[in-house]
């Protein structure tokens, strides 16, 4: 039964993908239709979950905003670890007036609290799916950088960089190939974590009309329309609103059982 | 003896079922008498000082009886032990770099036992804690009442911790392993204080240490602990002129003695402690024993107490017993 | 310790200066023109010439920046391009709401969290614990606004209980207006709080100390305040400047929630806008705030720990 329960956030976080994956062909209805004359219902055979303030079928939309959250989910992330791993094990590796300037500047960053970061790239970038991730990405890099530094100045000690250094190989390869697979775990265990930090980004900055632009179905978007008009129906909200936080969720999950296999120690105390 | 201060009988701890580092121990203490209670790690002898203030872990079961002050005092609820603790029963422990509050003055730290056990007034216990560390020898004891912890070293935060353990003048001080953790020169200084305040204060003392030497300074009597189990007691100047239970032989063989040549092998103990999972049936030291025979694999020797008042509880010597 | 003080402030001033000069860096990077925004595509070029010399974009970026820094340090930070006021005088009377309700979620974050988390670790594995990680994990995956939409429709929309839009101009129409969204807020800080003060106080309870405490005869509830709680509150302070900011910027979704007339939604709308002089306005006040609560995080921490000082 545990053991059930356990596999539970990964099995839905699968079907989630798929969900996104296959959206244009098991969504029921276009979640960009609108119909005038069918605005606010209540859930119905031909819609499950109703529809919002423009007559468009919310189940759909919620299908659809799986496709947003997912890609920005991973998108961010990813563009951060590219960008972040590398100047991180750089600043670990090389020390001196390279770990200085990495520091401080990841202090800088951290400075600014990740959504508000995310509000200013946007503004500087323009709202687009694409700046979306980028803003996310600014926000998760200094966190990228921070590990990777940490993990990277931890193995630096280790005797097989010095044999590798003895061996004559330069630092670049020295990173890539012995450092990068060491340091991988705790990357891999906190990246997991912080797509979940990036899709609770994205939805904020989709509610505060940042993020995806109208009439995207994202599910910040969902939520903010919905309450737009406080009277109306807040079925949407409420169903965009559950399905962000049981995502958030499970990668929440997945992430620290992650942590538990990969990194024992770090998950000592839970 | 005379009317013992603390008596044990029976003592067993067990932490989870099958693991019992403590495993039936009888020990006496007498006003005024240092007990020098040795054993290597993995003997149980700090399970034991914990067991008689009650501070097991979580979930350990304690058997036997502790009788203090004529009460059972293994039995009592444990609500009631915190007014036993720091007010009759006084304890000191290994690290003293860590025993102290980083965040409360030396002084206050004295104080507090006092304030609460005694009721005095918070100046009376400024005053009362600037006293106690006069006695245990530490210089300027004004300023340094009002001083943080990591701004004294090793041997003078061991000296306050004394002091925190004497304060309200208990009748018996447990002190695990006091000087482990210092310098030799410090070692020395510690040891001559308690040997100091045992007698001025007519304390019982229950000396838990590995180290043989300070044993032979501070301690009237010797209990060795092996497995859970007490191996031999004597006095001590008895015990260190001739110890009778193997185990306890193995290990004054290991102390270098003083008239050894230099270039001489130390004598060890063959084989390991076992770990309290992988206790021996019958007797805990019998594999590693030189006189080990059939009963020994078989029960555990009872403690035997000889004409000359020394228990032992070995098959080899029980035998020799007329 | 006035010398540390001295050397913190000296610091903060440093950094302070840093991050104004970031921002207005920043600002310049704005691809598009301001003024093109603003007038639309129509204008002529005469228009948009004129219109950036109004605004001061067409002198050299040195003088600009020397103009941005003056005008810091007479307290002004341009005027709004949408609606010409003076952007100081907007942030001042937006920046209470903020401030408001930044302390009033803490608030609800500390004392919900800290109890929460002091519970979970004394009775460690037992069903207080398993409560708390539970309302942990169910904090930290809820968005706070979220938290809030649902607080507005069940308290402020269902039962009409608490005010639906506005931060309310009087006192008491001000405190009325502030429960939810701290509420909002708070919850979600406080499921952080939690593991935050489990996990401290679990790595303090195990240290030498306690357990001379304990042996000492002092009442378990004091040891656990007077000794315990007192170390674990030390890693906590390391991180309240970091809670802090994230409260400050998740006020940011909460003000649009509750249309409260705070920093955030001041900001949003000039984003919105393309209003770049308010923009950077609001940005040098945050960021200044920024450097203010590191500043008081850190002289708060040398105060609760003298091992600090010593540095």
């Amino acid at each position: 039964m545990r053991r059930i329960a356990a596999s539970l956030p990964l099995v839905l976080l699968g079907l989630l993908a798929g969900v996104a994956a296959l959206a244009p062909w098991i969504a029921p209805l276009d979640p960009l239709s609108q119909n005038v004359f069918l605005r606010e219902e209540g859930p119905s055979a031909e819609h499950w979950l109703g529809t919002d303030e423009l007559g468009r079928d919310v189940f759909s939309r919620l299908l659809y905003g799986a496709r947003i959250s997912l890609t920005v989910g991973v998108l961010a992330p990813l563009i951060a670890a590219a960008v972040g791993i590398w100047l991180g094990m750089a600043a670990g590796f090389l020390g001196g007036r390279v770990d200085r300037a990495v520091v401080r500047l990841t202090d800088m960053l951290m400075a600014f609290d990740p959504l508000l970061l995310g509000v200013l790239v946007v503004a500087v970038l323009g709202p687009n799916l694409f700046n979306l991730a980028v803003a996310i990405a600014a926000a998760l890099t200094p966190q990228f950088i921070r590990l990777a530094r940490a993990q990277t100045l931890a193995v630096r000690q280790e005797t097989y960089i010095d044999a590798a250094t003895v061996a004559g190989r330069t630092a670049p390869a020295i990173m890539r190939l012995h450092v990068l697979p060491n340091i991988a775990g705790p990357l891999l265990v906190m990246g997991t974590l912080w797509i979940a930090t990036a899709i609770r980004l994205e939805a904020s900055l989709s509610f505060i009309g940042l993020g995806a632009q109208a009439p995207a179905p994202s599910w910040g978007n969902m939520v903010r329309e919905s309450i737009a008009d406080i009277f109306g129906s807040p079925l949407p909200a409420i169903c965009a609103g559950i399905a962000i936080t049981l995502t958030i969720l499970c990668f929440n999950l997945v992430g620290e059982r992650l942590r538990d296999r990969l990194d024992p120690s770090a998950g000592r105390r839970p | 003896m005379r009317d013992p201060v603390v008596l044990v009988h029976g003592l067993s701890v067990e932490l989870a079922p099958g693991l019992s580092p403590v495993r039936g121990v009888d020990l006496s203490i007498a006003r005024g008498e240092c007990l020098g209670l040795v054993g290597e790690s993995g003997s149980g002898k700090s399970m034991l000082a914990l067991a008689l203030l009650r501070l097991l872990p979580r979930g350990a079961r304690l058997g036997g009886r502790v009788i203090f002050h004529g009460q059972d005092i293994a039995a009592l609820p444990l609500e009631a032990m915190p007014a036993l603790r720091g007010r009759r029963i006084g304890m000191i422990f290994q690290e003293p770099m860590a025993a102290l509050n980083p965040l409360m003055r030396v002084g206050a730290q004295i104080a507090e036992p006092l304030r609460h056990h005694l009721g005095l007034s918070a100046r009376a216990a400024a005053q009362r804690a600037e006293e106690l560390l006069a006695q245990v020898g530490i210089p300027d004891p004004a300023r340094r009442a009002a001083a943080w912890p990591h701004e004294l070293s090793g041997g003078m935060r061991q000296r306050v911790t004394i002091a925190i353990a004497l304060s309200c003048g208990p009748d018996l001080l447990i002190a695990d392993e006091p000087t482990t953790a210092l310098d030799a020169t410090i070692q020395a200084q510690v040891v001559a204080l308690l040997r100091r305040l045992k007698d001025e204060l007519g304390l019982a003392m229950l000396l838990i240490t590995h180290d043989l030497g300070v044993v032979a300074e501070l301690a009237d009597r010797v209990a060795v602990m092996y497995g859970g189990r007490i191996a031999e007691v004597a006095p001590a100047e008895a015990f260190f002129d001739r110890p009778l239970h193997p185990y306890a032989r193995g290990l004054m063989a290991a102390t270098a003695a003083l008239d050894a040549s230099p270039g001489a092998r130390l004598a060890s103990v063959p084989g390991v402690v076992p770990g309290l999972r992988d206790l021996p049936a019958g007797c805990a030291f019998h594999p590693r024993c030189a006189e080990a025979r059939a009963e020994c694999a078989a029960r555990h020797p009872p403690e035997v107490t000889r004409p000359d008042g020394r228990r032992v509880a070995c098959w080899a010597l029980a035998e020799a017993v007329p | 310790m006035t010398r540390l003080v001295a050397r913190r402030l000296g610091g903060a001033l440093v950094t302070a200066f840093a991050v104004v000069t970031l921002v207005f860096v920043a600002m310049r990077l704005l691809p598009g023109d301001p003024v093109l925004a603003m007038l639309g595509d129509s204008a002529s070029a005469a228009d948009i010439a004129a219109a950036r010399s109004a605004l001061g974009l067409d002198r050299p970026l040195l003088d600009q920046y020397l103009g941005f820094l003056g005008g810091l340090l007479h307290g002004d930070l341009g005027n709004s391009l949408i609606n010409r006021t003076s952007v100081l005088e907007q942030l001042l009377r937006a920046l209470p709401y903020t401030l408001m309700l930044t302390a009033a979620a803490e608030l609800v974050g500390l004392s919900l969290g800290i109890p929460l988390g002091v519970l979970a670790a004394v009775h460690q594995g037992g069903a207080a614990d398993q409560m708390s990680r539970g309302f942990a994990l169910a904090g930290l995956a809820v968005p706070d606004f979220y938290v809030g939409v649902i607080l507005l429709l069940v308290f402020g929309l269902s039962l009409g209980w608490f005010p639906l839009i506005g931060g309310g101009e009087t006192l008491p129409a001000m405190l009325h207006s502030l429960v939810l969204p701290a509420l909002a807020l708070g919850l979600v800080k406080a499921a952080s709080m939690t593991r935050l003060t489990r996990a401290a106080m679990l790595d303090v309870l195990q240290r030498d100390f306690v357990r001379t405490a304990l042996a000492k005869g002092i009442p378990t509830a004091t040891v656990l305040r007077r000794h315990a709680l007192r170390n674990a509150m030390l890693p906590i302070l390391t991180q309240s400047s970091q809670s802090i900011i994230a409260t400050l910027g998740g006020s940011i979704a909460i003000e649009l929630v509750f249309s409260r007339p705070g920093v955030g939604k001041l900001l949003i709308g000039a984003v919105v806008t393309r209003d770049y002089v308010t923009i950077q306005g609001g940005l040098v006040v945050l960021a200044v705030l920024v450097v203010l609560v590191n500043l008081l995080t850190d002289l708060a921490y040398a105060a609760a720990d003298p091992r600090v000082r010593v540095t």
